[in-house]
């Protein structure tokens, strides 16, 4: 029963380890499948598990409102886009075109600088000044962040009204 | 093209939806119409025409003659009669006699032309109405299973 | 019978009491975590499968009684077995797959559909401490995981490699959509009543006035938006395309069929404890008929009245056409929960 206990301790760093595991198996398959269907639904594995670690970090409306909009609403329109198109699975469709090796390079420099920054950097613990329920986020939104809330609204009455426009039937 | 929209009036629109509602509900505690079919049986009307019943006389003679009307009336040609001379002449003076009275009820089409035609009355259709079985042959009904009182299976 | 009526003090104990064969036994206490686990998930699925016994029973017989029939009659007395001898035939039939069909999104489909349903059984209040987890965005949680379903149904439309399967999962998938946003909009104006999302707050907040006299508004609009969650009539044109053309769960058969079907009475079952909850007062009881019931009783019985008026309104109504059903669901309950949002506000702010 020591080891029970001893596994309970560890708990908390093993569910980040098994979240960020998951998270980049999913999103490294979402890239590579030949299938389009296949890897958006490893898109939404990865979204599940980013929404996962949102928990880890407390921030659990953040985590369900990730899950409502991202995977609920966002990847059933990929869905939608997808299926509609065809040659989904073909496999005469390439997956990668000539520059693959130049693209390759420049992720991994990419990945050694960004790797090089974070670990350069000195991380402080943040104290949260309120507690992240949601009456206090509606509370932030409206006071001290209006003006963000006000152009997040306005871009999304932009795009809908862009889409709408566009989707129109020419009469 | 111009879409047009009929108008609609929506408060009509909810009142009929309610009054259908409240019209299956009335139906809810209405009594069901269903007949359990083996256990509850049909009452059938008087002059119902079902299966085909051969009348026999006191002495136990079957009352046909052999004139073959039936046949010739039946508009399904389901009745087969074959007759035969008898060399003595029985009680009631007839000598032709009745040798084989089939009737085909895969073909009968349960008109009742044969109990029209008949002059001695001696055919009648009963009130039996289940005559399924499970092959063509037992569809073919002969002269004793005309005659014959048939027992209709009763289940609990 | 006694302990049915206060079942905070029945939890309380039984946590008390495993704690205690804990610490007499020297095991650790996350033990007790576990076993409460495994109770709750064995509960939970038993519930579910005795509901859609009941549920699809209930409906057969009543939809014979609507229409001056008997329901089924045969399998035991008045047919009370009939599920029981429709899940036997499903769980026996083979599952055979179509060999154009894509084997793994066949395979899943199913699993992502019935998942999201027993989900979210984790916030359902059946009596006062009796919550699986009384979360404090309970509400939120609800309506994020039910969105999840979405994709099983598109994903089983399209992996049956047929098209009409396909056009059914997708049609599913967009009335879906459409009256997810109208039900979680007429959801809000409760959450603005009471001022929280944690579940059992908003039952407890209900003890004097129950919501449905706040919002008759509200609560016509979330009856609307879920019979059209849970595609049933009159919005069930993805599923009787199954019975005219072909629907998204056409080419399955045996247990995925069974999983589906199973997800659906589920659904239906969440939909009607959300707003008996919401909206009808959860497991609070009305005073006035004299009688005493316990809680859970209460909360039973107003769950089960509005999945009869889920069954009533499926066997009294003709299906709507898709392009009605999406013009409706945008062009009228859309603004009506705006309407009520405003009202809400308006009475809040004034009053």
């Amino acid at each position: 029963m020591d080891c029970l206990e001893k596994i309970c301790s560890l708990l908390p760093n093993m569910t980040f380890w098994i979240l960020a595991l998951m998270g980049i198996v999913c999103a490294v398959l979402a890239v590579t499948v030949r299938n389009l269907v296949h890897a958006v639904l490893f898109l939404a594995g990865f979204l599940m598990s980013v929404a996962g670690l949102f928990i880890t970090l407390e921030a659990e409306f953040l985590a369900l409102v990730q899950v409502l909009i991202f995977v609920g609403a966002i990847v059933v329109l990929f869905m939608f886009l997808i299926m509609l198109t065809h040659q989904i699975t073909d496999l005469s469709v390439p997956q990668g075109n000539q520059l693959k090796g130049v693209a390759v390079i420049v992720a991994t420099v990419l990945f050694g600088l960004i790797f090089y920054l974070l670990k350069a950097m000195k991380w402080q613990e943040v104290v949260l000044p309120v507690k992240g329920d949601i009456a206090n986020i509606g509370r932030l939104l409206l006071s001290p962040y209006v003006l963000a809330f006000e152009l997040v609204s306005v871009a999304l009455l932009v795009a809908l009204i862009g889409a709408i426009v566009i989707a129109r039937k020419k009469e | 093209m111009k879409q047009y929209a009929p108008k609609v009036n929506f408060v009509i629109t909810i009142i009929e939806l309610i009054r259908g509602l409240l019209v299956t509900f009335k139906h809810l505690f209405m009594p069901a119409v269903t007949l359990q079919y083996p256990t509850q049986r049909w009452k059938v009307a008087e002059g119902y025409r079902g299966l085909q019943r051969l009348k026999v006389d006191e002495d136990g003679r079957e009352k046909c003659v052999g004139c073959g009307l039936c046949a010739k009336y039946c508009p399904a040609e389901a009745i087969k009669i074959t007759t035969k001379v008898m060399d003595t002449p029985d009680i009631q003076g007839y000598d032709k006699k009745v040798e084989t009275y089939v009737i085909d009820i895969s073909r009968c089409i349960f008109c009742g032309f044969c109990v029209e035609a008949c002059p001695k009355e001696a055919i009648s259709m009963s009130k039996n109405y289940e005559m399924a079985c499970y092959n063509r042959e037992s569809m073919i009904y002969d002269l004793d299973k005309l005659t014959k009182e048939l027992e209709v299976t009763k289940y609990k | 019978m006694q302990f049915l009526y206060d079942t905070q003090l029945l939890v309380n104990n039984i946590h008390s009491f495993l704690f205690g064969m804990c610490s007499l036994y020297g095991l650790p206490v996350v033990l007790v975590t576990i076993v409460a686990m495994v109770i709750t998930v064995a509960l939970v699925g038993g519930f579910i499968s005795v509901n859609v016994m009941l549920l699809v029973l209930a409906e057969r017989k009543i939809a014979g009684h609507i229409q001056d029939r008997l329901g089924p009659m045969r399998v035991g007395p008045h047919g009370i077995l009939q599920t029981v001898a429709d899940a036997i035939k499903l769980l026996l039939k083979e599952s055979i797959r179509p060999k154009i069909a894509d084997k793994w999104a066949y395979f899943f489909a199913p699993v992502i559909v019935m998942a999201p349903a027993i989900m979210t059984y984790l916030i359902i209040p059946w009596s006062p401490g009796l919550i699986i987890r009384d979360l404090n965005l309970g509400l939120l949680y609800l309506l994020a995981v039910s969105s999840l379903g979405v994709i099983g149904i598109i994903l089983a439309g399209w992996s049956s490699g047929n098209k009409y399967s396909l056009l059914g999962g997708l049609r599913s998938g967009a009335q879906i959509v459409s009256y997810e946003v109208a039900m979680s909009l007429s959801v809000i104006g409760v959450i603005m009543l009471c001022g929280s999302l944690k579940i059992s707050e908003i039952v407890e907040a209900q003890q004097y006035c129950w919501y449905v006299v706040k919002q008759p508004l509200a609560f016509f609009l979330f009856i609307i938006a879920a019979t059209a969650e849970c595609n049933r009539a009159p919005f069930d044109l993805p599923e009787a395309e199954s019975e005219l053309v072909a629907g998204f769960h056409t080419e399955y058969g045996g247990i995925k069929f069974a999983m589906f079907f199973l997800a659906e009475y589920a659904n239906m079952f969440v939909a009607s404890a959300m707003g008996a909850t919401l909206f009808l007062g959860g497991w609070q009881g009305l005073p006035i008929l004299g009688l005493a019931l316990p809680p859970l009783v209460w909360f039973l019985l107003k769950t089960y009245l509005i999945v009869f008026v889920f069954i009533w309104f499926r066997w009294t109504y003709p299906r709507i056409r898709v392009d009605q059903l999406m013009s409706f669901g945008w062009k009228v309950l859309l603004p009506l929960a705006f309407l009520n949002i405003g009202i809400t506000g308006l009475v809040m702010v004034l009053g």
